[in-house]
């Protein structure tokens, strides 16, 4: 506190009565130099203070602000409770909604078409772009189709595992024709029909090896893997 | 010291129930001080259901602070001036004819008007202090609690409020 300001204090401690002899005396003589601090000085005796004091002493209103205290504190009671029973309403409201809502399978359906949901991309300076993604079910499973070029050759056909069961004949490759076996075997009648069969052709040729006489004992060889 | 003194600290009772009694001790004095302040009546009533009603959201939310009743003038200054401060940003004026008004027949005497005037000219802070100080019946120290200033700012105010009111009033040594 500068020098002058310090003394202004002092004179207020004075006027508080809150001074004592030491800082009283100070005051006093920095007063005798000072006219405006030996003004204040003056103006202690003029019971100033006393008169503002005694001014609360002779008021005589006596309000009462119990009564209407009281009612705001109720009326704030109220609207506390009010509000609370009406949060609570609304969220008994929401989580009614929301389970119905999931529950009947609208909430599902909802978020499956949000997915869905064309995007908008807005710009300051561009136009307006609208982009529709293609539907999910319009694209058909890629297991569903066979590349007939890197098929094998014993590949016949594919059968589809879509819902209408169609069959799609993947047709063989021209240079892998595999080797008609039944054209390499000979005719055998039996008199009754006339048959290709490996394994009665190769029985017989045996049993004529057999009746030759040579290599018996030794099982016969069976008909080569083709 | 009565800005120490704990005001219904009696912690069996709700925050309703303590702050009848604070209405109960301090209503009148308070709505006379703030009467002083602002210089109207009704508004002084009007705020001092503010206060009371501050009091009872403060215990409510923390039944444990202490409240004091230098927290009570203190919520009343503050009251008071943010609206004289409000009513001087819209030019508001109350003339001397009308501040008598607020008094009762037995309050308006010559002297009484007259310090009503001279208090009416004060800056703020130092109707404050000086409020605090000789109407209230604060030390400087208090007050310096009360309004955050230190006790040497509040002599120093109350001197400056006195020689302006003695300027005001021609009050002579």
């Amino acid at each position: 506190m500068s020098g002058h300001a310090r003394f202004e204090a002092l004179a207020g401690a004075l006027l508080l009565n809150e001074a004592g002899e030491r800082e009283r005396a100070e005051f006093e003589a920095h007063a005798r130099e000072c006219a405006r601090c030996a003004g204040d000085a003056a103006s202690l005796g003029a019971g100033l203070r006393e008169f503002v004091a005694s001014a609360a002493a002779r008021e005589t209103w006596q309000p009462s602000v119990a009564r209407d205290v009281s009612v705001r504190i109720a009326e704030s009671r109220q609207k506390r409770v009010r509000f609370a029973v009406g949060s609570l309403g609304y969220a008994v409201a929401a989580s009614i909604v929301l389970n119905v809502a999931f529950v009947s399978g609208f909430g599902g359906r909802a978020i499956e078409a949000l997915r869905v949901a064309p995007e908008f991309r807005y710009a300051t300076t561009q136009r307006l772009t609208l982009e529709r993604r293609p539907p999910a079910v319009a694209a058909a499973p890629v297991s569903q189709y066979v590349d007939i070029r890197n098929a094998p050759a014993r590949a016949f056909y594919v059968r589809a595992k879509s819902p209408q069961k169609k069959v799609y004949l993947a047709p063989l490759a021209p240079l892998q024709t595999p080797p008609d076996i039944a054209a390499t075997l000979a005719l055998w009648t039996d008199g009754d029909s006339t048959r290709r069969d490996v394994a009665v052709q190769f029985e017989r040729r045996c049993e004529q090896v057999v009746d030759a006489g040579f290599a018996t004992g030794e099982p016969c060889s069976g008909p080569t893997d083709r | 010291m009565e800005n120490v003194y704990v005001l219904g600290l009696d912690r069996t009772l709700d925050a309703e129930a303590r702050v009848e009694r604070l209405v109960h001790e301090h209503e009148a004095r308070l709505a006379r001080y703030l009467r002083r302040f602002i210089n109207d009546r009704e508004t002084a009533l009007d705020l001092t259901q503010d206060v009371f009603f501050a009091a009872y959201r403060m215990l409510r939310t923390d039944p444990s602070r202490p409240l004091t009743a230098g927290w009570l003038y203190k919520t009343a200054t503050n009251h008071a001036i943010s609206l004289l401060r409000r009513q001087k940003r819209r030019g508001a004026t109350v003339q001397l004819e009308d501040a008598g008004s607020a008094f009762r027949l037995d309050e308006r005497s010559a002297e009484s008007l007259d310090l009503q005037k001279a208090l009416n000219a004060l800056p703020h802070e130092q109707l404050a202090c000086v409020m605090l100080t000789t109407y209230a019946g604060y030390s400087s120290a208090e007050t310096g609690l009360i309004l955050g200033l230190s006790a040497d700012a509040v002599r120093q105010r109350v001197c400056r409020a006195m020689r302006s009111m003695r300027a005001s009033m021609g009050v002579t040594a």
